[in-house]
C-alpha cells in the first residue's frame, strides 16, 4: 500500500493535466493552427514558440495542445462505447448462464481473433477515415475486453453468499446484476477503463499515423508523427514532441491504472 | 536439557505485537498442545520457530533448538534444519501443495535438498514416506488436484516426516477436515511421533483435539501463554478463568423453554427429493449424471430445531438449494407453508423460509449499510420505505446490536455481530423457518456459544424453526431437538437427538460420534 | 546493473553484423519507385509504374520520343505517311528477337496492334487507336496502317508503352511474364519488394552496360530518404520526399535532379452544381491561393507556378499566374457577389501522395482565410477514383495530371470537373484544324487563356520531377514525355558501391514439406497425449471460430467501396475496358455465390487470385508470411529473452530499489508506441550510427545473416513494449504465487527463498505468462503493419495496407484471414502448452 501512493499521485496527476490541456484547448491556443508560417517552418524551440513550429509553420504547442484534445475524446468514446455494450453483455451472459453466456463469449472470440489493427483499418477503410470511425474501430475491440472481464468476475460474484442471500430474500437476477454485483464490479471496470483508454490512446496514435484517424484540420499526435518521419534528419524534435506526449499520457494513464487497481482491487487489499 | 526451549519470545508486526514474552519447553518424545482462539498468536508462535515470520516482524528473545538460538541463525542455516530436523504440516491440504509437481517429486525434493541424494534415492525415500502415512495405493506420479483433502493432508505429512524430524509442527492440521478423516490424521501424527521419538506440537483451536492428543497444554490468550502444564492436571483444574471459560463454551447446551408440538402441520417439507447433476460435457453428448440427492424426505414442524449432518460431499449443500427452490429437482417436491414451493413460485412466499450462512463475511455485501443488508428481504412484505428503518431496529435489537449498528459497514464489526446481522436479516420478514449453513463453524468458540445461545432464545420467543446444517455432531448435540443423517445423498437415520447419540442405529453415525472430538471423553479416557 | 551489460552485449553482436560488404565493380543497378507496378503488362492498364519498369527495357514499340517529345526510330527504322494521312507504312528493322526467342516481323506487329484493338481488348489507348481501320503486313519487313480519318497524334500515341510489340507466344502472361524486345529481360518479382531484371543477351542492339536492374519500390517518404542515404538504391528517379533533398545535396556521392514533368498539379474543381458552378466562386476561389507558399509548404520550393493547365517548359506556354494573384480582399468580395458573404462550406477530397494532401492542408487553411470552410478527406486512390473520377462526389481534389498535352480533358463535359464551354470546344476544333505551327501555338494560347479566365479549376504548380541518383551513374535517361525510365545505356564510373542481392524469390517446397511432417507429427504426439475426443472438440471450436469470422470479414469486404477495375484501369479507362475487366476478375455474381467459391477454394489452398497481381494470393501470402513470422518469432523471442528475467529479477527483489527502477523502465516501455519507438531506432542506428540499414529485406535467398540482419531493428521496435508487458506480467505472475500456500510450504521444506520461487514459483507463474505470450503473438505478426512500413518490409502488413488501398479485396480476405487462423492455431498450441505445464488441466479429473 505504500507504495501504491506514489503511483496513484503520479498517474493522477499526469492524467488530470492531459485531460485539461485536452479542455483547455477548446477554449484557448497558444496560437491559431491555421495560421500557417511557412517562412519559419521547422522552427526549433523559442521564447515565442515553446515547442517550435511545425512543417508548415505552425505552433506545435498548439498543435499537441488540440492532438490531447483528439486523443481524449477518441479514447474515452471508444472506452464508454466498449464499456457500454461490453458491460451489459458480461452481466447478461454472467447472469443467465447457458445459450446466451455461450453466444456472448463465442462472439468475444471471434471478435478476439481478428488481428485488432487490421480489422481496424479495414473498418475505416470501409467507413472512411475520420475520428469517428477510429472511434468505433477502437470501441469495437473494448466491447469484448469489458464483456469477458464483466462475466468472470460477475461469475465469481455470482458464487458470493450474499448473492445467495439476495436470492434467498427472492431478489431477480436483474436486480441482482445492478444492486450486488455491478457495484462489485466498480472497481475492476474503472481500472480496466484507465487500462483501455490508454491502448485507445495509443491505438488513436497508430491509427492517425497510417492516415486512418482523426483528418486534418483536426490535430492528432499520430499524424504529427507521420507528418515528421520524413524530416526525422533535418528536424528531428518534429518527431521527439508528439512521441512524448503519447508516451508521458500513456503513461500516466498506466500508472494510474495501476494505482486504482492497488486503492481499489479487493484482493490486494485485503491478502498484503 | 530440552529438545525445544523458547524464552521471552516476543513478536510485533509494525506497533502491534502478535507475542508477548512467550515461555515454553518440550522433550523430545512429548505432544505439546497450543490451543487459543483466533488472534491468540499460536500460529505465529509456530511460524516463529521456523524463522518464517511475515518480513517486517520484529522478533526479541530466544528460541533454542538442540542447543542452538534459532533467532540469530542466518537463514540459509535455518534452512539447512527446516524439514530435515524441523517438519511443518500447515492447516490448508488443497493449497499446501505445489499443484504442478508430482507428490512423489514434492515429497522427494525435501530428500535432494537435505540429503544431496539421487532423483531415484529421493523417490525411493518418498515412497517409504508415503507408505508409512497410509499411501500404500498412491502412485508416485499423481498430482495434488488428484487426491482427497485427506490424501493431501497425508502426502504433507509425508514431506514433513521423510527425513525424520527431531520436531514436528502441525499448525490446525485437522480443521479443514471432516471428522471421520481428522481423527484418523491426528491418530497418524501421534503415531509417527512416538515412532520416531519425535516432538510434536500441536497447534488447534480445539480443546477437545488438544486434550485427546497432547500430554503438555499450553493455552494463548492475546499473544500471552495464560496457563500450561501436563495435559490431565490443566483440563482437571481448570485453574485460569479463560481456560475455564473456553471449556465451559465449548460444551455448551444452550436451555431452551419451549417445545415444539410433534402434532403440527409441518412447516417446511420434503418428499423423495431427487436432484442429478449432468455429467461431464463431451464431444457428443454427456457422461453419466451423478446423484447428489436420492429420495430424500423430511419435516420440519413449528418452532422445531432440525439437524442436518453430513460430511463434505454428502450433499448437504444441494439438499439446502433445492429445499430454498434456488435450483429445481429431478424427482419429489418442496413443500413451504403447506404448498408445493419450486424455482418458479411467487418470490413473496420466500418470507416463510429465510437463510444464515457459514461466513459471515462473504454473505454480507461489503458496500451496503447494515440498514440495507438488513431490510433487504423486506421488499417480501411490501413494507414502505419508512417503516424500514423501525423494523429494522427492532430486528437489531432482537440479535442484540445498537439501533446505530444500522448505519455502518459489515467491516466495523466483529465475526460474531456480523453473524447477528446475518441471522437479523433473516428475522426482519418474521420466517417460520430459517436454514443455518454451517452457521457457527467458522466462529470462534466462545463466539459459537454466544450464537448458539441468541439462537435457541430466538427459536423460545418466535417460535421460529430450524434447519441446522453442521458437520459439527457437538454442535447438533447441544441444540437440535432431532437430527438426520446425510451420506452421499441418502439420509442414513434419522430421530430424536438425544436417542440418536445414546443408541445410533447406523454405523455410519456410531462412526461420526466416536470420530468426534469430546472433551469430556477424552480427559475420561486420560483419567483411566 | 545487469540490464546495462546485457545491452552492451547486444550492442556488441548488432556490431557485428555490419560486417561491410564486399567491393566489386559495379555493373548492377537498384533503382528506387515510389509504386509498385500492379502488373507488368504495359498493354493493359495504366499504370505509370508498370511503364517505369519495364518500357524501354522490356519493351520497346515501333517508334520512341526523344526527349524533347520528338518521334525517333526504335524497332521500325522509317516510315511514309501518305499524303492524305491515312495510311502509315513502317519499315520495321531486321534480326530483332524477342527474349522467347521469336523472331520480330510485320505479322507480330500487325498480332500486336490487333490485340490492342480487339473488342475484349483492356488496353487504355484502344480510343485513341480508333482511326486505325485495317493493319496489313505487306511483307515481313512493312507494316501498314489504314487509317478512316486523317489522326496527326498517332505516332505520339505509337510511342506510348501501351502500343509496344509483343510475342504471340507470351502474349497471354504479360502480366506476371513479361517478353519483350528490349535490352533488360525479366529475371523475377519480389511482390511488395522489387522487380529485377537481367541483360538481354540477344538484343537487337548495342546491349546494356549493367549486368542486372532492380527495381525497388518503396513507397514511404521516410524510407525513401533512408534508402537513398545508405545507397540501399542507386537511384530515386522519382523522389517522393522534397524536404530532404537540401540535405541530400549537401552529400558529394549524390546529384540531385530537379526537372520540369509534364504534370501540372490543380485544384480540382466540381464545376457542375452548387456555388462552384458560380464562376465568381471559382475565381475568388483562385484569389485565395497563395501559390508560392503551396509550393513551399508543400514542395519545400521545388515546382514552377502555373496559372493554367500547361507546361511552362513547352514553346506555346502563356505565364497566366498574373490572372487571379493572391488576394484575400478580392477573393471575399467576389464571393459577396456571388451571394456567399458569409462564405461557405466544400469538401476537399485528398488522394494519398504527399503533394496532394500537404497542398491539401494549406489550400484548407488558405481557404478558411477568405471564409471558405473546407472539410479535408483523405481516400485511397481507388476510392479517389470512384468517388471524384467516376461518381464526382466531391466539391475541390488536388490531384496531378502527369499526362502531356492532356487540354484535350477540358473538352469532355463528363470528365470529373465537369467543364462545359462551347467557345473552349469551338478552340479545340481549331487546333485539330490547324497544321501551322504558329497558328497551333496561338490557339494553343488562347486554350490556356479560356480555361484559366473560367478558373475551371485552381491551378497550382508544374510537378517537378525530383531524382536523386549515385554521383557515379551517367546515361541514365529518365524519358519525360512518355515517363519511362530507360536503362539501355546507364552505367557507373569506375568501382565501388554495394553489391545487390538478387534472384526470384521460391525455393518454398521444402519449408513447406518440413512443416507438413511437423504439423502431422505434431498432432499424432497431442492424440497420443490428450486423447482424441480432445482434439476433435478442440479442432470444432477452430473451425467454427473461423467460419464465423470468414463471415464477417466477407461482409465487410463486401461493402468496402471503390470499384478494383477502374482503380487497375487508371484516369483514362474506358467503361468498356472496365467492364471487361471486372468480368475477368470474377467481381460479378451474387455475394452468397462468391462467399461459397471463396470458402470452398480456401479449403483447397486456393485463395483466389490477386487483382492487382494477377497471381494466386496464397502464393503472395506464402512469400510475405516469410518475412513477417520469422519478424514475429524474432520479436518473441527478444521479448521472452529480455522480458521474463527482468520480470523474475523484480519479483525477486521485490520492493528494493531494483525493481522499482526496473519497473518504472517498463511502464514507460509499455507506453511507448512501436512505430514512434522505430522512428527512433531509425534515427539512432541507421541516419546517426550507419550500423543497420533503414530498412528493406534481402530475401532469405541473400542468406541467413543479411535476412536477420535487416529484421533485427523492426524486431526490437515490436519487441520492446512487448517485453515491458512480459516483464510486468512475470513479475506480478511471480509475486501471486509467493503468496500462495505451496510456497510456505517449500520454505517449510528448506529451500530457500530463492531456490522457492525458482522450482516452485516459476511453474505456477508459467500460465499467466503463457497466455500474455499467447496474446502476443498474434499481435506480433498483425503488429507488425505500422513497423512494417516504417521499416519497408514486404510483410503481410504492407501488402494488406497496400492490397486496401488498390481495392485487391481478395487478397485483403486472404491476409485476414491467415492472421485469424494464426490467432486460432496461437490459442490451440496456448491451450496445449497449459495443458503441458498445469496437470489439472489434462485427462485425470479430481477424485
Amino acid at each position: 500500500m505504500s507504495r501504491a501512493a506514489p503511483t496513484l499521485v503520479i498517474g493522477g496527476a499526469i492524467s488530470a493535466l492531459f485531460v485539461a490541456l485536452a479542455l483547455l484547448s477548446f477554449i484557448w491556443t497558444p496560437y491559431a493552427v491555421t495560421d500557417f508560417d511557412i517562412a519559419h517552418r521547422l522552427q526549433g524551440p523559442s521564447t515565442a514558440h515553446w515547442l517550435g513550429l511545425d512543417h508548415f509553420g505552425r505552433d506545435v504547442a498548439s498543435l499537441i495542445l488540440l492532438g490531447a484534445r483528439n486523443a481524449l475524446l477518441v479514447s474515452l468514446v471508444a472506452v464508454l462505447l466498449g464499456a457500454g455494450l461490453g458491460v451489459p453483455l458480461g452481466l447478461l451472459a454472467a447472469a443467465r448462464g447457458g445459450w446466451i453466456d455461450e453466444l456472448v463469449m463465442r462472439g468475444a472470440d471471434v471478435v478476439f481473433a481478428f488481428p485488432a489493427l487490421i480489422l481496424a483499418i479495414l473498418l475505416t477503410a470501409v467507413l472512411g477515415p475520420g475520428a469517428l470511425n477510429a472511434v468505433i474501430a477502437i470501441g469495437v475491440f473494448n466491447v469484448p475486453v469489458f464483456a469477458r472481464l464483466t462475466r468472470g468476475s460477475a461469475l465469481s460474484l455470482w458464487t458470493r453468499d450474499y448473492v445467495l442471500a439476495a436470492r434467498a430474500a427472492g431478489k431477480g437476477a436483474a436486480r441482482i446484476s445492478l444492486e450486488h454485483v455491478l457495484p462489485g464490479l466498480l472497481s475492476v471496470l474503472i481500472v480496466q477503463a484507465t487500462l483501455q483508454f490508454s491502448l485507445g490512446v495509443i491505438a488513436e496514435a497508430g491509427l492517425s499515423y497510417v492516415g486512418l484517424g482523426a483528418q486534418p484540420p483536426a490535430a492528432s499526435w499520430g499524424k504529427m508523427l507521420a507528418d515528421a518521419q520524413t524530416l526525422v534528419a533535418v528536424a528531428p524534435l518534429q518527431a521527439i514532441f508528439p512521441g512524448l506526449a503519447i508516451v508521458i499520457t500513456v503513461l500516466g494513464l498506466n500508472l494510474l491504472g495501476d494505482g486504482l487497481r492497488d486503492r481499489l482491487d479487493p484482493r490486494l487489499t485485503e491478502d498484503r | 536439557m530440552a529438545l525445544l526451549e523458547i524464552r521471552d519470545l516476543s513478536v510485533s508486526i509494525g506497533e502491534r505485537p502478535i507475542l508477548r514474552g512467550l515461555n515454553l519447553s518440550l522433550e523430545a518424545g512429548q505432544v505439546l498442545g497450543v490451543v487459543g482462539e483466533s488472534g491468540s498468536g499460536k500460529s505465529m508462535t509456530a511460524l516463529s520457530i521456523l524463522g518464517l515470520l511475515p518480513a517486517g516482524a520484529q522478533v526479541s528473545g530466544a528460541v533454542t533448538f538442540d542447543g542452538e538460538d534459532l533467532l540469530v541463525m542466518p537463514d540459509h542455516a535455518l534452512a539447512r534444519l527446516r524439514g530435515n530436523r524441523i517438519g511443518m504440516i500447515f492447516q490448508e491440504p488443497m493449497t499446501a501443495l505445489n499443484p504442478v509437481m508430482t507428490i512423489g517429486a514434492q515429497v522427494g525434493e525435501v530428500v535432494r535438498i537435505h540429503r544431496k541424494a539421487s532423483r531415484k534415492e529421493a523417490l525411493a525415500a518418498a515412497r517409504q514416506a508415503l507408505d508409512r502415512v497410509g499411501l500404500q495405493a498412491i502412485p508416485l506420479t499423481r498430482y495434488p488436484h488428484e487426491l482427497s483433502g485427506g490424501q493431501r493432508q497425508r502426502v504433507a505429512i509425508a514431506m514433513a516426516i521423510v527425513l525424520t524430524p527431531r520436531l514436528l509442527i502441525a499448525d490446525e492440521p485437522t480443521t479443514a477436515l471432516d471428522v471421520t478423516t481428522q481423527a484418523q490424521i491426528l491418530d497418524l501424527l501421534r503415531q509417527l511421533a512416538r515412532e520416531d521419538d519425535a516432538a510434536l506440537i500441536l497447534v488447534s483451536h480445539d480443546l477437545a483435539v488438544v486434550a485427546e492428543v497432547a500430554d503438555q497444554v499450553a493455552v494463548m490468550q492475546d499473544g500471552q501463554i495464560v496457563e500450561a502444564g501436563e495435559t490431565g492436571a490443566v483440563f482437571a483444574a481448570l485453574g485460569h478463568p479463560y481456560t475455564r471459560k473456553l471449556a465451559a463454551d465449548a460444551e455448551r447446551a444452550p436451555a431452551r423453554n419451549r417445545r415444539p408440538d410433534p402434532a403440527a402441520a409441518p412447516v417446511l417439507e420434503a418428499q423423495t427429493l431427487t436432484r442429478d447433476y449432468p455429467g461431464a460435457r463431451r464431444l457428443l453428448g454427456r457422461g453419466p449424471a451423478h446423484r447428489a440427492l436420492n429420495a430424500v424426505s423430511l419435516t420440519i414442524r413449528p418452532g422445531e430445531i432440525v439437524g442436518l449432518v453430513g460430511e463434505s460431499g454428502s450433499g448437504k449443500s444441494t439438499l439446502l438449494r433445492a429445499l430454498l427452490a434456488l435450483e429445481p429437482v429431478q424427482g419429489g417436491q418442496v413443500r413451504l407453508a403447506g404448498e408445493p414451493f419450486t424455482p418458479r413460485s411467487s418470490a413473496r412466499r420466500r418470507k416463510h423460509l429465510q437463510i444464515v450462512f457459514q461466513d459471515p463475511h462473504g454473505s454480507l455485501d461489503p458496500r451496503w449499510t447494515v440498514e440495507r443488508l438488513v431490510a433487504e428481504p423486506l421488499h417480501l412484505l411490501g413494507a414502505s420505505l419508512a417503516e424500514r428503518r423501525a423494523k429494522v431496529e427492532a430486528v437489531l435489537a432482537q440479535v442484540g446490536l445498537p439501533a446505530e449498528a444500522a448505519n455502518r459497514y459489515p467491516h466495523q464489526f466483529s465475526g460474531g455481530q456480523r453473524q447477528r446481522i446475518a441471522i437479523a436479516r433473516a428475522l426482519i420478514v418474521q420466517p417460520d423457518v430459517i436454514a443455518l449453513d454451517e452457521a457457527v463453524s467458522a466462529l470462534d468458540v466462545s463466539v459459537r456459544a454466544e450464537v448458539l445461545d441468541l439462537l435457541a432464545r430466538l427459536s423460545d420467543e418466535l417460535g421460529v424453526a430450524y434447519l441446522f446444517v453442521t458437520h459439527d455432531m457437538g454442535v447438533v448435540r447441544g441444540l437440535t431437538d432431532r437430527v438426520l443423517v446425510l451420506k452421499d445423498g441418502v439420509i442414513v437415520e434419522q430421530g430424536p437427538t438425544a436417542e440418536v447419540f445414546a443408541a445410533p442405529q447406523h454405523p455410519y453415525t456410531a462412526q461420526l460420534i466416536a470420530a468426534t472430538p469430546d472433551l469430556k471423553r477424552a480427559l475420561a479416557q486420560r483419567a483411566r | 546493473m545487469k540490464l546495462s551489460s546485457f545491452f552492451s552485449g547486444l550492442l556488441a553482436a548488432c556490431a557485428l553484423l555490419v560486417a561491410p560488404l564486399a567491393v566489386q565493380a559495379q555493373t548492377s543497378l537498384t533503382v528506387g519507385l515510389q509504386l509498385e507496378p500492379p502488373n507488368l503488362d504495359p498493354t493493359s492498364g495504366a499504370a505509370v509504374a508498370t511503364d517505369d519498369v519495364v518500357y524501354g527495357n522490356i519493351f520497346e514499340g515501333l517508334v520512341q520520343l526523344d526527349p524533347q517529345g520528338a518521334v525517333k526510330p526504335l524497332l521500325a527504322t522509317w516510315w511514309e505517311v501518305s499524303p492524305d494521312g491515312l495510311s502509315y507504312t513502317f519499315h520495321l528493322r531486321q534480326g530483332v528477337r524477342f527474349q522467347d526467342g521469336t523472331a520480330f516481323d510485320a505479322a507480330v506487329a500487325k498480332f500486336s496492334l490487333d490485340r490492342a484493338l480487339a473488342a475484349t481488348s483492356t488496353n487504355v489507348q484502344k480510343q485513341a487507336l480508333g482511326a486505325i481501320a485495317r493493319i496489313e503486313a505487306v511483307d515481313p519487313r512493312t507494316l501498314r496502317l489504314i487509317l478512316n480519318r486523317p489522326d496527326g497524334n498517332l505516332l505520339n500515341v505509337m510511342a506510348l508503352g501501351d502500343t509496344v510489340m509483343v510475342s504471340p507466344k507470351s502474349a497471354g502472361k504479360l502480366a506476371t511474364d513479361p517478353i519483350g524486345t528490349g535490352p533488360f529481360r525479366f529475371a523475377g518479382w519480389r511482390r511488395g519488394d522489387s522487380v529485377t531484371l537481367d541483360r538481354f543477351d540477344g538484343y537487337w542492339g548495342k546491349g546494356a552496360k549493367l549486368a542486372q536492374v532492380r527495381f525497388r519500390f518503396i513507397g514511404d517518404p521516410a524510407a525513401a530518404f533512408a534508402a537513398i542515404k545508405t545507397r540501399e538504391v542507386d537511384a530515386f528517379p522519382d523522389y517522393p520526399a522534397p524536404e530532404n533533398l537540401a540535405q541530400l545535396r549537401a552529400d558529394p556521392k549524390l546529384k540531385v535532379i530537379a526537372a520540369a514533368s509534364e504534370g501540372e498539379v490543380i485544384l480540382g474543381v466540381n464545376n457542375r452544381t452548387g456555388p462552384l458552378a458560380n464562376v465568381r466562386v471559382r475565381r475568388a476561389i483562385q484569389h485565395a491561393l497563395d501559390r508560392r507558399a503551396i509550393i513551399d509548404g508543400a514542395m519545400y520550393g521545388y515546382g514552377t507556378p502555373i496559372g493554367s493547365h500547361f507546361p511552362p517548359q513547352n514553346a506555346a506556354y502563356v505565364d497566366l499566374t498574373g490572372l487571379h494573384p493572391h488576394d484575400i480582399a478580392k477573393a471575399k468580395a467576389l464571393l459577396t457577389e456571388a451571394g456567399y458573404p458569409n462564405g461557405l462550406a466544400l469538401t476537399l477530397k485528398l488522394p494519398p501522395p504527399n503533394y496532394a494532401r500537404r497542398s491539401g492542408e494549406i489550400i484548407a487553411a488558405q481557404l478558411a482565410q477568405v471564409g471558405i470552410r473546407v472539410k479535408i478527406e483523405n481516400v485511397e486512390w481507388a476510392q479517389w477514383l470512384d468517388q471524384v473520377f467516376a461518381r464526382h462526389a466531391f466539391d475541390l481534389t488536388v490531384v496531378s495530371h502527369a499526362e502531356p498535352m492532356d487540354y484535350d480533358i477540358y473538352d469532355r463535359p463528363d470528365y470529373y470537373f465537369g467543364y462545359s464551354s462551347p467557345a473552349f470546344h469551338a478552340l479545340m476544333g481549331q487546333l485539330q484544324a490547324a497544321t501551322d505551327e504558329g497558328q497551333r501555338a496561338a490557339i494553343l494560347g488562347q486554350i490556356q487563356r479560356r480555361i484559366a479566365d473560367d478558373a475551371v479549376n485552381g491551378f497550382l504548380f508544374q510537378f517537378p520531377r525530383l531524382g536523386v541518383f549515385d554521383a557515379r551513374l551517367k546515361d541514365f535517361w529518365v524519358n519525360s514525355p512518355t515517363r519511362s525510365i530507360d536503362l539501355a545505356n546507364a552505367s557507373f564510373d569506375g568501382a565501388g558501391g554495394g553489391g545487390i542481392a538478387s534472384g526470384r524469390s521460391g525455393g518454398g517446397a521444402i519449408p513447406g514439406l518440413v512443416l507438413a511432417i511437423a504439423v502431422v507429427g505434431g498432432l499424432a504426439w497431442l492424440t497420443a497425449r490428450f486423447g482424441a475426443v480432445w482434439l476433435a472438440g478442440r479442432a470444432a471450436i477452430m473451425a467454427v471460430t473461423l467460419l464465423a469470422a470468414s463471415a464477417v470479414i466477407f461482409t465487410i469486404i463486401q461493402v468496402v467501396p471503390g470499384d478494383p477495375a477502374a482503380f487497375m484501369l487508371g484516369l483514362n479507362a474506358s467503361p468498356e475496358a472496365a467492364a471487361n475487366l471486372r468480368q475477368q476478375m470474377g467481381l460479378e455474381g451474387p455475394a452468397a455465390q462468391r462467399y461459397a467459391a471463396w470458402l470452398l477454394g480456401m479449403v483447397r489452398g486456393d485463395f483466389g487470385v490477386s487483382y492487382t497481381y494477377q497471381t494466386p494470393v496464397a502464393g503472395l501470402l506464402a512469400e510475405r508470411i516469410g518475412v513477417s513470422l520469422p519478424l514475429a518469432l524474432l520479436a518473441m523471442i527478444l521479448s521472452v529473452v529480455v522480458g521474463a528475467p527482468i520480470g523474475a529479477l523484480a519479483a525477486a527483489r521485490r520492493g528494493k530499489a531494483a525493481d522499482t527502477v526496473v519497473m518504472g523502465l517498463t511502464q514507460v516501455g509499455v507506453a511507448i508506441p512501436n512505430f514512434w519507438f522505430a522512428v527512433l531506432l531509425v534515427m539512432a542506428f541507421s541516419i546517426g550510427l550507419g550500423w543497420f540499414s533503414a530498412g528493406g529485406f534481402p530475401g532469405w535467398d541473400a542468406g541467413l545473416w543479411p535476412a536477420l540482419k535487416a529484421l533485427t531493428l523492426p524486431a526490437i521496435a515490436l519487441a520492446a513494449p512487448q517485453a515491458a508487458i512480459l516483464a510486468r506480467v512475470t513479475r506480478s505472475a511471480l509475486i501471486d504465487t509467493l503468496a500462495e500456500d505451496y510456497m510456505r510450504t517449500a520454505r517449510a521444506k528448506g529451500l530457500t527463498a530463492s531456490q522457492a520461487l525458482w522450482r516452485h514459483g516459476l511453474p505456477n507463474a508459467l500460465i499467466p505468462i503463457l497466455t500474455i505470450l499467447g496474446l502476443q503473438f498474434p499481435f506480433l505478426l498483425a503488429g507488425g503493419v505500422i513497423i512494417e512500413n516504417v521499416f519497408f518490409l514486404p510483410g503481410l502488413g504492407r501488402l494488406v495496407l497496400q492490397a486496401i488501398g488498390q481495392r485487391d479485396l481478395i487478397v485483403v480476405q486472404g491476409v485476414v484471414m491467415l492472421l485469424v487462423f494464426a490467432v486460432v492455431a496461437t490459442n490451440f498450441l496456448v491451450d496445449v502448452a497449459y495443458r503441458l505445464v498445469d496437470p489439472r488441466l489434462s485427462g485425470r479429473a479430481a477424485r
